[in-house]
């Protein structure tokens, strides 16, 4: 059994612990959220945070989780308000197909949170493990740099 | 070949959280030959879902405290590539700083550890390593060089540091500059190097290291022999890139064949050896400039 | 038309509400997998499946176990489950559904499989020859879906024949031939293929997919299963992208025959490595090209010829073909012009449509030919290409005469945005290149009906893929009909067989096309039936009225008006409840039947656009790296609906079309894929994306909503060929074949 931390709850799971973390949140706890595109770490569609920086959980075994995950059902509030990059991609018009977005928000968000990035170039290099096939990136780095330019928190 | 979903029968039974060294090594002891050791188990992870049967124990390094200190010419084998690659831009460290930041990518890089990087063949921090003349330190207190740890795996030993003499004040500045075709791709050819300046500009001492260009990664001597005694003159750089691929083995693999590594070769060499020069030990080189 | 952009199905999707195919789950489901050869081609000598049946909850079905040895889409060639025969490393030879993977796994692993290898063709020119090995002996047996060529080892020619080409060629002042190919590449869509299907007691089946056209795959279970479509229903799920690649069949067929043997529901996902190795890529391509050229440097004749390597099966390529063989002049006015296309087998995965099916191979070979004949008359390329380009009326080679034509404007302005004819650095280069693609029609129907609320709610039988043309195009189209804003607007059903009628499916830059005139239709009809209402209600005339802000009102006195939702609400009791429901099929485009023989499929460009991308490149000699340093495209999209979501299709559509240029190929080696992953198969990631000057043309349809012509497709034709002339203006050698890896690119200097 291994206690795991999911979007600030603590449970604990039945799975191997050589399982990934991709398929104990998605059948086990039944966050479909992040998605199995490729299964060997190239795509990024299951991307999940742990501490809070990005993670390919499709190769990460649940006995080598060692902080809180974050998936994006773990983004927002619980009044319904939508964390500042989801609004921003859905206005934006970042979102065609919608797979990649669940990683590649979280990713984003990760990138803010962080604080390093400063230019395109390095918010691309960012997101380099996170593929999108519709969009041609250009609109998810938009939307990205508006939140980098004007801050995304809005409690700033 | 046809992989069905996921890894699911090819994954190790049972998983190992030691909390000590003493403890990690006693169970590479117990399981010989049916154990491996992991720390971000990226590179693990990705066998077993490419149809590799892993081992039935793996021994998880990640409880292990301190193994994870940076000093001044010490790096603790635990350090994370995320942490790496934001380590010094001057310096011969530069290199491992550059190779770091052109690793895979960065949620690979979150989790991906320097022992885990050393501790596989096409690990792109190895030129970077053996550019330092780094050494390898292992659990029972012994050392190795780095080239002896790539080369002759000790599966019954944990590296826990990588250590180097070569500093920025005596003269020493490193670089690494990788071409691939896609940012987060293998590498056609990644160099490294780090080369040693006296206040008159003549080149000391040189140590220039390749990966992806052999089938093994491999120190490049020739290129070194060259620089030695230069000046750093455009035309010693050219000839030393030149002499880069000159009598070595040629790696021909699906991201280039030897044919096309040894044409762009030089080229990667000579813009390694082009940073380390221009910059010197003391002024900062943005990490992207690793990336061609 | 609108600047307050919105879809209605982007919220679900950046909350992670969204299911899509893979999602898909039932209580007690089996996990289904394929057993696949591993010989390119051979007989097959033992397929022992009895050691897999025998694990605990196993199912398997076998050829033998089929009621139909073969379909296809134009020749019954293809086998669901190979049985005495297989043609392609990949090819499927057993379905196996398992409790789940440990035991699915464990079951493919114990099929016993012998296959001895035959003689091998993979190479669509050497399928050709006469003593080629023929991939399909029995060809002239199979029954056929539609009349086509088929003989050795060709199993579709399409030609458009215009003009006396012949004469033209004797009478040149010079001719100039050249020869182009194009790589095998996968849709790559990040959603693999998935689906899950449940037997019904009535004999039929529900089936949930992750499908672009949920008639299509309806139409083919029917037929692989032997039932009428009535007890097949397909129900699409949200799709993580398809381009193409789920158009028809993918394995919903191998899930309902498994969920009728094991009486569970039964769940099917490619692996990231079936994908590449058994999924339907884009043809790879080899196109021969040769103009004649008179004394003025005009072109007077071309003659051209591409081979479309169709796999193993025929599937679409036949369709695919008749569109290549309209492109076969381009975008420009050439009086003789003989333009063919070949369907050929060879031992591969069969390919299929990917958004701009023929489009990225004709394209290149056209494009790049034209930048060599401009060269061979020394003239400048654009200067060349205006001398030719289509003009309003002009005839193209399958006798339609070309309207709504933009494509000097559109060559014009791309040309001024790249600041042609300036001055480059070292290394440097610019390419430009042109296209004109079509707007396919076909059917489809919408229904549109007033909430009482005053919200509309669409439903139609067409797919929202992910271009936002249901969700965001046919949204606003509808939101404009009555002045609301466009979150008023709710798509409540899409994809199911059930609820809509027809739809021809999400491909062909089609949906908001025809979805958004049918429902106009319908709007038009809920207008008037509601302008009635309002009439009685305020005791005006309907002439005295105006349908503005959701509300109608009185015209010149505003506040004396009723909402919308009121009006349905009243118009409910008095008449019924307030919906209408409208078909929707593009007439026929006029050609010229003299030009492209009775049987040809896509005789004509539909809503014709036109399209101009031009590119400055820097390459690196050293590395034979290729970087972008600026991208413009110049789109006629007849009338811009929605601008961001058709910048989304360009940038999406122009990365597609780069990494077709430069990264992306399915090689074969003794008849196996290479890139059998995606570390292999290098789709562009966000550092490969260059920035993108978009313009948009309007050049309105005579057909499409508010003008409107398809825009989905195009951005992806026209890179391939935009970047192998800027490349070789910056290397001053031709490209003349894709991808220009770096290996090629140096590899063409020595």
């Amino acid at each position: 059994m291994t206690p795991l931390t999911i979007n600030g709850q603590d449970v604990v799971v039945a799975a191997d612990p050589a399982t990934p973390l991709l398929d104990v949140l998605r059948d086990e706890l039944g966050d479909l959220t992040p998605k199995p595109g490729c299964r060997e770490g190239r795509c990024g569609a299951c991307t999940v945070l742990l501490d809070g920086r990005p993670v390919l959980s499709c190769l990460l075994p649940i006995a080598r989780v060692d902080g809180p995950v974050t998936t994006l059902e773990g983004l927002g509030d619980d009044d319904g308000r939508l964390d500042p990059v989801q609004d921003a991609f859905e206005a934006a018009g970042a979102v065609q197909c919608g797979i990649c977005t669940p990683g590649m928000v979280l990713a984003a968000r990760a990138v803010l949170d962080e604080g390093r990035v400063r230019t395109r170039e390095e918010l691309a290099a960012a997101l380099v493990n996170n593929l999108c096939r519709c969009t041609g990136y250009t609109k998810i780095l938009d939307t990205i740099e508006g939140l980098l330019d004007t801050g995304s928190r809005d409690d700033d | 070949m046809f992989v069905v979903q996921s890894s699911v029968g090819r994954r190790p039974q049972h998983v190992h959280t030691p909390e000590s060294l003493p403890e990690a090594a006693e169970l590479l002891r117990e399981y010989a030959g049916e154990v491996r050791v992991a720390a971000g188990w990226t590179y693990l992870m990705l066998m077993a879902s490419h149809g590799e049967a892993l081992p039935a124990h793996v021994v998880s390094l990640h409880r292990i405290p301190d193994l994870d200190a940076s000093a001044a010419g010490h790096l603790g084998t635990g350090v994370r590539l995320a942490d790496l690659e934001r380590g010094p831009l001057t310096g011969p460290e530069r290199a491992l700083t550059m190779a770091a930041s052109v690793t895979a990518g960065p949620s690979v890089r979150t989790l991906g550890t320097l022992g885990g990087n050393l501790g596989f063949a096409d690990g792109d921090l190895i030129p970077a390593a053996l550019a330092l003349d780094a050494t390898v330190h292992l659990d029972d207190g012994s050392t190795r060089p780095v080239l002896d740890h790539v080369t002759d795996r000790r599966l019954d030993r944990i590296a826990t540091a990588l250590t180097w003499e070569r500093r920025a004040a005596d003269g020493w500045s490193g670089a690494t500059v990788k071409l691939a075709h896609r940012g987060m791709d293998w590498p056609v050819v990644t160099v490294s190097t780090a080369i040693r300046r006296a206040p008159d500009g003549e080149i000391l001492a040189a140590t220039t290291a390749a990966q992806a260009l052999a089938p093994e990664p491999t120190l490049l001597p020739a290129v070194d022999a060259v620089l030695v005694g230069s000046h750093g003159e455009p035309e010693a750089l050219a000839y030393a890139a030149e002499s880069a691929t000159h009598r070595l083995e040629v790696r021909d693999d699906l991201e280039a064949t030897a044919a096309h590594r040894r044409r762009v070769a030089p080229a990667v060499v000579r813009r390694a050896l082009t940073i380390a020069l221009e910059a010197g030990p003391d002024t900062e080189v943005a990490a992207r400039e690793a990336r061609r | 038309m609108t600047d307050r952009f919105h879809r209605s199905d982007a919220r679900d999707k950046v909350t992670g509400h969204a299911r899509y195919g893979i999602d898909l789950v039932a209580p007690r489901m089996l996990v289904g997998g394929l057993v696949r050869s591993h010989v390119p081609a051979g007989t097959v000598d033992e397929l022992d499946v009895s050691a897999a049946r025998a694990l605990p909850g196993v199912v398997v079905v076998t050829a033998a176990d089929l009621p139909l040895a073969r379909y296809g889409m134009v020749i019954n060639d293809q086998p669901p489950l190979a049985s005495d025969v297989v043609r392609f490393s990949g090819e499927p030879l057993a379905a196996i559904a398992a409790p789940d993977e440990a035991t699915l796994r464990a079951a493919i692993d114990a099929v016993v499989v012998r296959i001895t290898p035959t003689p091998l063709v993979t190479d669509p020119e050497e399928a050709l020859e006469d003593d080629a090995p023929l991939v399909h002996p029995e060809l002239a047996a199979y029954e056929l879906q539609f009349p086509t060529e088929r003989q050795g080892n060709v199993c579709g020619r399409s030609v458009v024949e215009d003009g006396d080409v012949d004469a033209a060629f004797a009478g040149a002042h010079r001719i100039v031939e050249g020869r182009y190919t194009t790589p095998r590449v996968h849709q790559g869509y990040i959603e693999p293929r998935a689906c899950l299907a449940t037997a019904r007691p009535d004999g039929g089946f529900e089936v949930r997919t992750s499908t672009q056209n949920p008639f299509g795959v309806r139409g083919t279970l029917a037929r692989v299963l032997d039932l009428p479509e009535s007890l097949v229903h397909v129900a699409g799920t949200t799709v993580g992208g398809g381009f193409g690649g789920k158009l028809d069949v993918t394995l919903e067929h191998f899930a309902c025959l498994l969920a009728r043997r094991s009486r569970r529901p039964v769940k099917f996902v490619s692996s990231r490595a079936e994908e590449l190795v058994g999924a339907n890529p884009r043809e790879n391509s080899v196109v021969r090209i040769r103009s004649a050229l008179d004394a003025d440097g005009r072109i007077v004749g071309r003659d051209v010829t591409c081979l479309l390597d169709a796999g193993a099966y025929a599937h679409d390529t036949p369709f695919i073909g008749s569109v290549a063989s309209l492109q076969g002049g381009g975008p420009y006015r050439i009086p003789a012009v003989r333009s063919q296309a070949l369907s050929v087998y060879t031992h591969s995965q069969p390919t299929g449509a990917y958004r701009g099916p023929s489009g990225p191979q004709m394209v290149l070979a056209v494009e790049a030919h034209m930048d060599e004949l401009a060269r061979a008359v020394g003239e400048d390329p654009v200067a060349f290409r205006r001398r030719h380009v289509f003009e309003e009326d002009d005839r193209a080679p399958n006798g339609q005469v070309v309207r709504s034509v933009s494509m000097r404007e559109c060559l014009d302005r791309a040309v001024e945005a790249i600041g042609y004819g300036r001055a480059l650095p070292p290394g440097h280069g610019i390419g430009i290149a042109c296209a004109w693609w079509t707007t396919t029609g076909q059917p489809t129907a919408a229904s549109v009906k007033v909430e009482n609320d005053g919200t509309l709610s669409v439903t139609t039988g067409a797919t929202e893929i992910g271009s936002g043309a249901v969700a965001s195009g046919v949204l606003h189209l509808v939101a404009e009909a009555f002045g609301v804003a466009p979150d008023q607007v709710r798509i409540a059903s899409t994809s199911d067989t059930a609820i809509a009628p027809f739809d021809f499916g999400a491909q062909g830059s089609r949906t908001t096309f025809s979805v958004g005139r049918a429902a106009l239709a319908a709007c038009d009809e809920i207008r008037t039936r509601l302008l009635d209402e309002a009439s009685h209600h305020l005791e005006v005339d309907v002439e005295d009225l105006r349908v503005a802000d959701g509300r109608i009102e009185v015209a010149g006195a505003p506040d004396v008006s009723r909402s919308i939702g009121e009006l349905a609400a009243a118009a409910t009791f008095r008449d019924g409840p307030v919906q209408a429901t409208s078909g929707f099929v593009a007439p026929p485009t006029e050609h010229d039947v003299r030009c492209t023989g009775p049987e040809h499929f896509y005789p004509a460009f539909n809503s014709p656009s036109f399209h101009c991308h031009a590119v400055e490149v820097r390459v690196d000699e050293e590395t034979g790296k290729v970087a972008i340093e600026r991208y413009v495209v110049a789109q006629d999209v007849g009338k811009a609906l929605v601008p961001p979501a058709i910048h989304g299709q360009i940038q999406g559509g122009v990365l597609q079309g780069i990494g077709m240029a430069l990264y992306e190929q399915q090689r074969l080696v003794d008849g196996h894929v290479r890139e059998t992953d995606l570390e292999r198969y290098k789709l562009p990631t966000a550092l490969e994306a260059p920035p993108i000057e978009i313009l948009l043309v309007e050049r309105p349809s005579a057909v499409g909503p508010l003008g409107a012509k398809g825009v989905g497709e195009p951005p992806i034709i026209v890179p391939g060929a935009a970047l192998a002339n800027a490349v070789a203006a910056a290397t001053g050698r031709p490209q003349r074949d894709l991808p220009m890896t770096p290996e090629r690119i140096l590899g063409a200097a020595s």
